[in-house]
């Protein structure tokens, strides 16, 4: 049966199983995660005042994150209503096609920021390297459930790496260092939680420290290295990333305890890339330090909660899909946050749904929405 | 469990835990440590850039303090104009010709014009050269919206200042000026840089601090020719100057100027004071001083041309006489003299003196102002009512020079009051120790008896003659003139009161001081003198002064200045010390018919306390020969 559930539809109908889904849920993480979309949502709307839009102009980046939440939100609804065995049937087709998706980028990607990372379809930039990090963890939540797998193995750890590598290496060559680093956590995370041998996870972190002069060489890109000068040499050139971090710090420092509200810039430039990379930045100015530390405490407990369903998971595909989510969110956030205080160079790395980005809100809702799916829809066989 | 088997180890969930917890909380701390300490590396190392660029300080100039009058009125504001310039490093020189032309249209500017002065400027190409000054406003809007058509043409903002009472209180306001390369290397320190005014006169300048405020700096990128590429922050946000309110109310101001400006065209002298003080705290009332001039020129960039006729101008318009410019007091300073004699018992209260028609010194004759005496014995009291020279040569022998300086020093004569107005002098007060180092010999005794009625070396500002009237009207307390009331922050809240100085005290007894109120009292009603100014329905003391001065005409006669000062009281007890009113009234050279300053005082008593009747005496103020004390 596809909707396999247990879940009973009687005697209340369809409400009683809408009550039943709502009441299996995990709301903490439900929670911070429409917490932050609020943020998002918040920051959408002072973003396109800041740069001047027709708030209801369908250019504007308010319409825009109003849409892509509201997908998002309906996402999230879907697969946590969908029973995830159902879902995971899909896994391999979804990989594949996010594979040929990764590839057409590499050949007909667009120039979005001086690299080809978003593709076309119909009309719409889709960055599909999002789109990868989310599927990725799904084939590999997948390829480490199946039937004669045993965590601790060695082939189970080659077979996850094998899975991880090729979207990988096909997104570290767009070049998308910081997705591509992502991607490695998911697997990393999945991994660790789900009990791999720490001799194959030490083995893996060792590849990849042997591979770093050869990334650094080829697959990191020439604004990539400046940036990481840039964070190293405080003499680097002060019109460069020096003076995006400079004016994210003079943002930050401007917002004071409670910020300066929706006033828009406050009489102050744009910061560079606002509503993405330097979202944070943006949103200490509006909301001041209460504002960020609610963001660093909703993103902690999201990735807490998420470690949580790793542990309470009865199978390895919870587990595995928890474990790399919750390294997920812990890198972006954690990158996206430091980056904008100076503690971390610059890199292209969303904040989870505050940053104002399509592909990255829906994906990360399918990912959590599938966890979610996890929780509810237990019993049964898999 | 169908699928994997699963190994859990709960070291590895813990240790994500708190790696979890960990860095939250380290982003949390270091959230915390931007916010207050403003932490990181790159807040510095702003050193060496790259390709030749550079980072400076920008200073950021805050706007400049208001100065208001005692009601509020504004007598000094900010007023923003526009100007118009050409960075010629902007402009291609193919489309110029275009450019120019568009630009002369939409200015109402020769375009040829607009050529020579870009073709005449010197320096960098980035270096604005300016087109027009003081624009207005819609036609900037119209130049910036046509901006793409104008390629180099800038409009920048000027915060210019504006006086809307120009010449009525400019003497007290002053005027600010571009700051030059002498006071800039002074003031460099404090923030200032070549771009800055500064307070050059008036309040404007003793006030600088507080007007000024405190600038801002911010960090701006510069290429190799000095264009800045971009701004990188401000890094300290200006704090608007403090508000200065004045004690004076500009309807008091209005009436002392009217008096004063009638004064001087009516005896045609050209120069003149009137200045009110209360004697209870130093408060300025009022303070005129004639000729004066329009700061508005300064503020707006005074001509080369205007400025020169200022500084022709022989009665010196950019002076504030009453506190800049010393004269010979005259008799008002026989309360010097009188007091002085009375505090030291060298002559008594029901004493009476003789009053022949000359005194014989040295074996030359000094004579009374009237050449003939006034034929009987006189009281002190009596002899300062006639302003009798004779019997303050008396009361100068009996005191000799010293004590009669001493005196002259304890009513603030010979040093400056301590008004907070700049450029304040402090007149002369001749001993025998300033005779030896300042002509090298010691005073005749002639010049003694000089010097005990205001001639001779005495030189004293208006305001230190008022300032002696106000203590003996007070009972005795020096203080400190002072012009403004109280500074203001730039919210409206009060930031300062000015709490009046004791700058000294007469030290004479009581007594003394009510027999000298009762005979300026005298001096008032004595209309054998003063004429109907007993009349005017006040208690008005006072004590008029007439002041030789300058080189004798083809008649031996020399051009003289009239003087009264004195105070208002409540009642007629001249016992009391509370009169809240002291004034002085001095006209340069009048050479009046009569005592010009007596009528100046009417007409400012009359607009001061609102009096019906005018007391004034038609034919006072032609030219005339008025020896009259």
């Amino acid at each position: 049966m596809g909707l396999g559930s247990p879940i009973t539809r009687g005697p209340f109908g369809a409400a009683g199983w809408v009550g039943s889904i709502v009441r299996r849920m995990d709301w903490l993480s439900t929670a911070a995660i429409g917490l932050l979309m609020i943020c998002g949502l918040g920051m959408a709307w002072i973003n396109a005042r800041s740069y001047g839009q027709e708030l209801f102009d369908l250019s504007s980046i308010f319409l825009r994150s109003i849409i892509w939440l509201s997908l998002s939100v309906a996402t999230f609804s879907i697969v946590t209503a969908i029973n995830w065995r159902w879902i995971r049937t899909f896994a391999w087709p979804l990989y594949g096609a996010n594979l040929l998706l990764l590839i057409a980028t590499l050949i007909f990607g667009q120039d979005s920021g001086g690299n080809s990372r978003a593709i076309a379809v119909f009309g719409i930039a889709i960055q599909s390297s999002e789109i990868a990090k989310i599927l990725t963890l799904v084939a590999l939540a997948t390829v480490l459930t199946r039937e004669s797998a045993e965590a601790d193995t060695l082939s189970n750890t080659l077979l996850g790496s094998l899975v991880v590598a090729p979207p990988f290496a096909l997104v570290a060559i767009q070049p998308d260092a910081g997705t591509a680093l992502i991607i490695a956590a998911a697997l990393f995370g999945g991994l660790l939680l789900s009990g791999a041998a720490t001799r194959w996870i030490a083995g893996l972190a060792g590849l990849g420290v042997l591979l770093l002069p050869l990334i650094w060489a080829f697959l990191i890109a020439d604004y990539q290295k400046e940036r990481l000068i840039a964070f190293i040499d405080p003499n680097a050139d002060p019109a460069g990333p020096k003076y995006q971090l400079e004016q994210a710090l003079t943002a930050i420092r401007s917002g004071g305890l409670f910020g300066i509200g929706f006033d828009g810039t406050g009489g102050i430039n744009p910061l560079p890339v606002q509503e993405s990379d330097f979202v944070f930045a943006a949103l200490v100015r509006s909301f001041g330090l209460v504002g960020g530390l609610l963001v660093i405490g909703l993103i902690g407990l999201l990735v807490a909660r998420l470690i949580w369903h790793a542990w309470e998971s009865p199978d390895s595909f919870g587990t595995v899909l928890g474990g790399g989510l919750a390294a997920i969110i812990l890198f972006q956030g954690g990158v996206n946050i430091a980056m904008n205080l100076g503690a971390a160079p610059i890199t292209g790395i969303p904040l989870p749904f505050v940053s104002y980005g399509g592909a990255s809100a829906i994906s990360l809702a399918f990912g959590l929405g599938l966890v979610q799916s996890h929780r509810v829809h237990q019993g049964g066989g898999a | 469990m169908s699928s994997t088997q699963i190994y859990k180890r709960p070291l590895r969930y813990l240790a994500a835990a708190v790696f979890t917890a960990l860095l939250s909380g380290l982003l949390s701390a270091r959230l915390i440590a931007v916010e207050v300490g403003g932490g990181g590396a790159s807040s510095r190392d702003f050193n060496t850039l790259a390709d030749g660029h550079r980072v400076i300080e920008e200073v950021i100039a805050p706007p400049r303090g208001l100065i208001l009058d005692r009601t509020g009125r504004i007598l000094a504001e900010n007023i923003a104009t526009y100007a118009v310039q050409i960075r010629p490093g902007d402009l291609p020189l193919t489309i110029r010709p275009q450019v120019v032309k568009t630009l002369g249209e939409i200015l109402q500017i020769d375009p040829v014009k607009i050529t020579m002065t870009l073709d005449r400027a010197t320096g960098s190409i980035w270096e604005p050269v300016r087109i027009a000054s003081v624009v207005d406003e819609r036609v900037t809007r119209f130049i910036e919206e046509e901006s793409a058509a104008l390629p180099g043409v800038e409009v920048i903002f000027e915060p210019r200042r504006q006086y809307p009472y120009g010449e009525l209180i400019s003497q007290v306001i002053g005027y600010v000026g571009r700051i030059d390369a002498l006071e800039l290397s002074a003031l460099s320190s404090a923030g200032y840089n070549e771009l800055d005014y500064i307070g050059r006169a008036g309040v404007e300048q003793s006030y600088e601090e507080a007007l000024r405020g405190e600038p801002g700096v911010r960090q701006v990128e510069i290429d190799v020719q000095g264009r800045i590429v971009r701004e990188l922050g401000v890094t300290k946000t200006p704090i608007a100057g403090k508000s200065v309110v004045l004690t004076i109310d500009v309807e008091a101001q209005q009436r002392a100027f009217d008096a004063l400006a009638w004064g001087v065209k009516a005896a045609g002298n050209k120069e003149g004071v009137v200045t009110s003080v209360n004697p209870q705290n130093g408060e300025i009332i009022a303070m005129a001083s004639l000729p004066t001039y329009d700061n508005n020129l300064f503020a707006s960039g005074i001509t080369t041309a205007q400025y020169q006729k200022y500084l022709n101008n022989k009665n010196a318009p950019l002076l504030n006489h009453a506190v800049g410019s010393h004269f010979p007091p005259g008799s008002t300073y026989k309360l010097v003299t009188y007091s002085c004699a009375l505090e030291n018992r060298v002559v008594g209260v029901d004493e009476t003196l003789v009053t022949p028609a000359y005194l014989e010194v040295g074996g030359q004759k000094f004579y009374e102002w009237n050449r003939a005496g006034f034929g009987r014995r006189l009281t002190p009291a009596q002899g300062f009512s006639y302003s009798s020279a004779v019997i303050t040569y008396q009361l100068a022998q009996r005191l000799k020079i010293d004590r009669l300086a001493a005196c002259g020093r304890a009513w603030g004569f010979g040093e400056p009051t301590g008004i907070d107005l700049p450029t304040e002098i402090g007149g002369v007060v001749p001993d025998q120790d300033w005779a030896r180092t300042t002509i090298s010999r010691a005073l005749y005794d002639g010049e003694v008896l000089q010097s005990a009625l205001g001639q001779g070396y005495d030189l004293a500002t208006p305001l230190q003659v008022m300032n002696s009237f106000a203590a003996l009207a007070n009972g005795g307390t020096l203080w400190q003139p002072h012009v403004v009331l109280e500074l203001r922050n730039p919210d409206g809240t009060l930031a300062e009161t000015i709490t009046p100085v004791e700058k000294g005290r007469v030290g004479m007894r009581a007594a003394t001081l009510a027999e000298m109120r009762r005979a300026a009292r005298l001096v008032v009603a004595n209309s054998a003198m003063t004429r109907n100014l007993g009349q005017i329905p006040l208690n008005l003391t006072g004590k008029t002064g007439t002041a030789e001065y300058g080189v004798r005409d083809k008649q031996g006669r020399l051009p003289y200045h009239n003087w009264i000062s004195g105070f208002v009281a409540p009642t007629d007890d001249w016992s009391k010390t509370d009169a809240d009113f002291a004034y002085v009234v001095f006209m340069h050279g009048s050479n009046t018919a009569a005592n010009a300053a007596i009528e100046v005082l009417k007409r400012y008593l009359q607009l001061q306390y609102d009096l019906k009747r005018d007391y004034r005496i038609p034919g006072s103020m032609s030219i005339g020969n008025y020896y009259g004390e």
